[in-house]
């Protein structure tokens, strides 16, 4: 404290000259007690005046500011936390510690990921199963490939066969039993309710919109062994949640499966009404995607593979 | 005053409703203005601005600064406070604005209610907030410039001034600071409790990300200790902004590395980390940083705050709000695999 003031020293003698003999000794002391405490409260003013007339954050943080010993083991207190707290911070960061966010945002992005990465494809293999009655099912073989050519070979439960080609405007459908085909602008065609069920693999781009417009986000379950990984969507359109199955390495999807809305829950059975599964970027016959000579070459396709799945 | 200078002034007033109403109907002719309207973050800003100026200052402080607004005069010492005061008040509207901008976003991203259509749209109207709060922030500067030229041109007085007065202790905490507060946490509880589909509170769980907020405190508590001033809050603000860069940049880059490596889960975590650290220093600056060096300024402790806790209020929202637009172009950008 003298440091501060280096000229108290002199006013201490001067102050000890005045009342050596003049005074009485009570008065003396009197005046010495009110001396110390004046010399105190010099000590103590300037900033730290708020730790005595502050609020409870300014007296807080007053602590800080006290240089007295026994704060300064405080402050190191405070110091040895801070440290701690950044180290523990930084540890539970780095060791991946789970968040709820980080869990929303990994599903966001891995949804807009394959959305981006369907889109990219150059073909596309999708074989889909409407399920009707018991151990009976439609079947639908799709093939399509850049940059925009798709051919549907639809065989229904009672063998009626048909083939859909789209390429650009035009929509081709040959119907195998009565052996006829023909062609028609996709906008003067009314909508064949046959295709209906598979409009959301029809292609690579549809597949995509779905995912991200009208499929909600809901759940996601990792694979860790098979690098697989499990997203639970809720179809917008109709209520039905749609499960689909991706590859992780390449961000594609693998198989997706439709249920009936509520069904499943509460212990009752799923019901599945659609099921499809995808084979991407393998090279497919170029003939098949022309309409004509090659539709029964397809179909019979569709029923060698409808054969083995039995 | 003479009757010509209140006429006058009468006629300045209509002009400027009518300017404003000009504005107004041309928004709302330009059909467009539906998409610039999210009441949800107007009112957080306008209830969270009067919140933190009660934080600050007094009920009669705040009148007192109307008058001087609506053009009374007062002494030196009152006009220096009512500057400060619209000084303060379009600074945490700035912050809130930027605050209110990053919760709506994270309340974007954590929800599952959507698609991702309606969910970037979400994201992408958070960022209205910003607006919002930079538009009351200029609105609430006029004032303030008004006020410092006044003062400025006022003739200092003899003996007592502000600038040669010994300083005043810092005053507790009024009952109007702490009712401050209190609203405050008021508002922040309702816009995290928004009903979702999501169960309630889900929106603090998404916010509230300890790693972050651990570092931004420690980081906080570690600077105030080497610094010092911790009384009159001058370095609080500065080192809440330090620290929450700090966190933000790291979040950042470690983002930036997950891309390189195709993984969703780093980036994820990143993205988390940098809204987190954000979040956590804007509101430490808000809450604590602001209101001390206001009422460290008041008692005459220091005639205005610092450049650097003016620095730290100013461009730390900026650059946190910098931070949530590459954020969210992060989140919607794709990562791709070569087939």
């Amino acid at each position: 404290m003298n440091r501060e003031n280096p000229s108290r020293p002199e006013v201490d003698d001067l102050f000890k000259r005045l009342l050596k003999d003049d005074l009485p000794p009570e008065l003396e002391n009197r005046m010495r007690t009110q001396f110390v405490n004046l010399r105190r409260s010099i000590g103590l003013s300037g900033r730290r005046h708020a730790w005595y007339s502050g609020g409870i954050l300014e007296r807080l943080f007053s602590i800080l500011e006290w240089q007295s010993t026994q704060v300064m083991i405080r402050r190191d207190v405070l110091a040895t936390l801070s440290v701690f707290l950044i180290v523990f911070g930084g540890a539970m960061h780095l060791s991946g510690n789970h968040s709820a966010l980080a869990d929303s945002v990994f599903l966001l992005k891995m949804s807009i990921s394959i959305a981006s990465q369907v889109r990219q494809t150059s073909s596309m293999e999708c074989r889909v199963a409407v399920p009707e009655g018991k151990d009976q099912f439609s079947a639908y073989e799709i093939r399509w490939v850049a940059p925009g050519k798709t051919r549907i070979d639809f065989e229904a439960k009672d063998g009626d066969r048909k083939t859909r080609w789209v390429s650009g405007a035009v929509i081709t459908v040959a119907d195998l039993a009565k052996n006829t085909q023909r062609s028609a602008r996709a906008a003067t065609q009314p909508e064949d309710s046959l295709f209906r069920p598979v409009m959301c693999c029809y292609s690579p781009e549809q597949l995509a919109i779905h995912i991200s417009g009208r499929w909600q986000l809901r759940r996601y379950e990792r694979q860790a062994k098979r690098e697989l990984g499990t997203f639970l969507f809720i179809d917008s359109g109709n209520g039905a949640s749609v499960e689909m199955t991706v590859d992780l390495k390449t961000f594609l999807p693998l198989a997706i499966e439709e249920h009936l809305p509520n069904s499943g829950q509460a212990g009752t059975e799923r019901i599945i009404i659609k099921q499809a599964n995808f084979c991407w970027n393998q090279p497919i016959a170029p003939e098949l995607m022309v309409p004509g000579k090659a539709a029964r070459a397809g179909a019979l396709m569709l029923e060698s593979a409808r054969k083995e799945d039995m | 005053m003479s009757s010509g200078s209140i006429v006058r002034r009468r006629w300045l007033l209509a002009a400027r409703i009518l300017i404003l109403a000009l504005l107004v109907a041309a928004a709302i002719l330009s059909g467009k203005s539906a998409s610039f309207i999210y009441v949800r973050a107007l009112v957080f800003l306008l209830l969270g601005g009067i919140a933190t100026s009660l934080m600050s200052f007094s009920g009669i402080e705040m009148q007192t600064a109307f008058a001087h607004a609506a053009g009374v005069r007062g002494d030196r010492e009152e006009m220096l406070i009512s500057s400060l005061f619209w000084e303060s008040v379009a600074r945490n509207f700035w912050m809130l604005g930027v605050l209110a901008s990053t919760l709506s976003f994270v309340i974007a991203l954590g929800d599952r209610t959507g698609n991702l259509s309606t969910i970037t749209l979400a994201m992408a109207s958070s960022l209205l907030a910003v607006f919002y709060g930079v538009i009351l922030a200029i609105i609430c500067y006029i004032p303030h410039w008004k006020l410092s030229r006044e003062f400025r041109n006022q003739p200092p007085q003899a003996s007592g001034s502000s600038e040669t007065a010994t300083p005043k202790p810092i005053v507790a905490l009024s009952a109007g600071n702490i009712i401050g507060y209190f609203l405050f946490l008021a508002i922040m509880a309702s816009m995290l409790r928004k009903p979702l589909l999501s169960e309630s509170w889900a929106a603090l769980q998404w916010i509230a990300y300890w790693p972050s907020l651990l570092v931004v405190l420690g980081g906080t508590l570690a600077l105030v200790l080497f610094v010092g001033e911790a009384a009159s809050g001058s370095t609080i603000s500065l080192s809440f902004a330090i620290t929450g860069l700090l966190g933000s940049l790291m979040g950042f880059i470690q983002a930036l590395l997950g891309f390189s490596a195709t993984s969703i889960e780093e980036v994820a975590l990143a993205i988390t980390f940098i809204l987190s650290s954000c979040f956590a220093a804007l509101l430490g600056m808000l809450l604590i940083g602001a209101p001390m060096e206001d009422r460290s300024a008041k008692a005459g402790r220091t005639t205005s705050q610092s450049v650097f806790s003016r620095l730290s209020w100013y461009a730390f929202p900026l650059i946190a709000f910098i931070l949530m637009i590459l954020t969210f172009i992060l989140v919607v950008t794709p990562i791709t695999i070569k087939a």
